[in-house]
């Protein structure tokens, strides 16, 4: 066996080799950056949840209007939840609804909790169209948060079609 | 003839130089803007359906990892430090997500009933909703540009040639 088939047989070695290292590197460092990064996934938390069937009631847009207008925080009363990112809430939301975001809900739930336990009807949205927050929120409050499926409703439609049909907006930071 | 070999691989020179600056800045553009929003991507990605959601583990960790991966092999193809490993690495996903892009846009001309060169939908490549005929031409050269940086340059490819007359 000369130099140039021993030089061959080395190429793919050391291509794999060098692959295998950068991707070692690659996962060692982006693991690190995700524990640091504050809003960081967690990896063995499922964001999309299967929804076998659907446990919560749903509320048209104008139900959703009528009913904002008597959001509190007292026993019994209505409470609005915005399932969408921070920055896209503080951009522009249902008027008096309380931000949580569905892929950050562990630093929001537990806080809302004895509001939304107290709550007879909370109303979770999101974009509307094909987003799917507002849906695992539900089934999430419903299946790990023990909230009783009969106050927990999806405002389907969500905020487009709110901000689309003219209904008024609260920007600002999250309350 | 040595003048011809001379420019000959002054342009090849020229061209690996080339594919290594575009391959390099791709993935550096491409992964820092998915870096801060993870979730985003998670989402993106989901949308594909090439990953099993069950365990969750999977998905999620594609999510956290292939925009450092990226923005990594930028860094690699362009110093030149371990260059044709995170070559090989970024564009065997590169040739996956570019299947899934096409895979996903038959789906959209499906559901939708349009052309495909109507077909233009968030890709979650980091440009927010592209045309995908457009966006699978990128992703074409950029895997062309990529594959030029899994080889092997050594000096006799890499310096011209002297050929004494």
């Amino acid at each position: 066996m000369d130099a140039t088939q021993l030089a061959a047989m080395k190429l793919p070695c050391t291509l794999f080799g060098e692959a295998l290292l950068f991707s070692f590197i690659a996962l060692a460092l982006s693991l690190t950056a995700n524990a640091v990064h504050p809003t960081g996934l967690d990896l063995s938390r499922d964001y999309f949840p299967t929804v076998l069937e659907n446990p919560y009631g749903k509320v048209s847009l104008a139900d959703a209007v009528e009913y904002s207008q008597y959001i509190g925080d007292e026993v019994g009363g209505i409470t609005f939840l915005d399932a969408r990112k921070l920055s896209t809430y503080e951009a522009g939301h249902i008027p008096g609804a309380r931000t949580c975001d569905h892929y950050q809900q562990e630093k929001y739930v537990p806080g809302l909790l004895p509001v939304l336990k107290n709550a007879a009807m909370i109303i979770i949205y999101c974009n509307g169209g094909t987003c799917e927050d507002s849906l695992f929120l539900a089934n999430d409050l419903i299946y790990q948060y023990d909230i009783p499926h009969e106050s927990v409703f999806v405002f389907e439609e969500g905020f487009n079609a709110w901000r689309a049909a003219g209904h008024p907006i609260q920007k600002g930071p999250k309350e | 003839m040595a003048r011809r070999g001379a420019s000959n691989s002054e342009g090849t020179q020229g061209m690996k130089l080339f594919a290594r600056l575009y391959a390099g800045l791709a993935f550096l553009l491409m992964g820092f803007s998915k870096i801060g929003t993870p979730d985003v991507f998670l989402k993106s990605i989901h949308t594909y359906e090439i990953l099993p959601t069950e365990p969750p583990f999977w998905l999620n960790i594609a999510a956290v990892g292939l925009p450092w991966m990226e923005v990594l092999a930028g860094m690699a193809i362009l110093s030149g430090i371990l260059r044709r490993g995170a070559a090989t690495v970024a564009g065997l996903f590169l040739a996956l997500f570019t299947l899934a892009i096409v895979w996903r846009s038959f789906a959209v001309m499906d559901t939708e009933g349009i052309a495909f060169f109507d077909v233009a939908f968030d890709c979650g490549c980091g440009s927010g909703v592209v045309v995908i005929w457009q966006k699978l031409i990128q992703n074409i050269l950029l895997l062309f540009a990529t594959l030029l940086c899994t080889k092997t340059w050594t000096a006799s490819t890499s310096a011209p040639q002297i050929t004494r007359p």
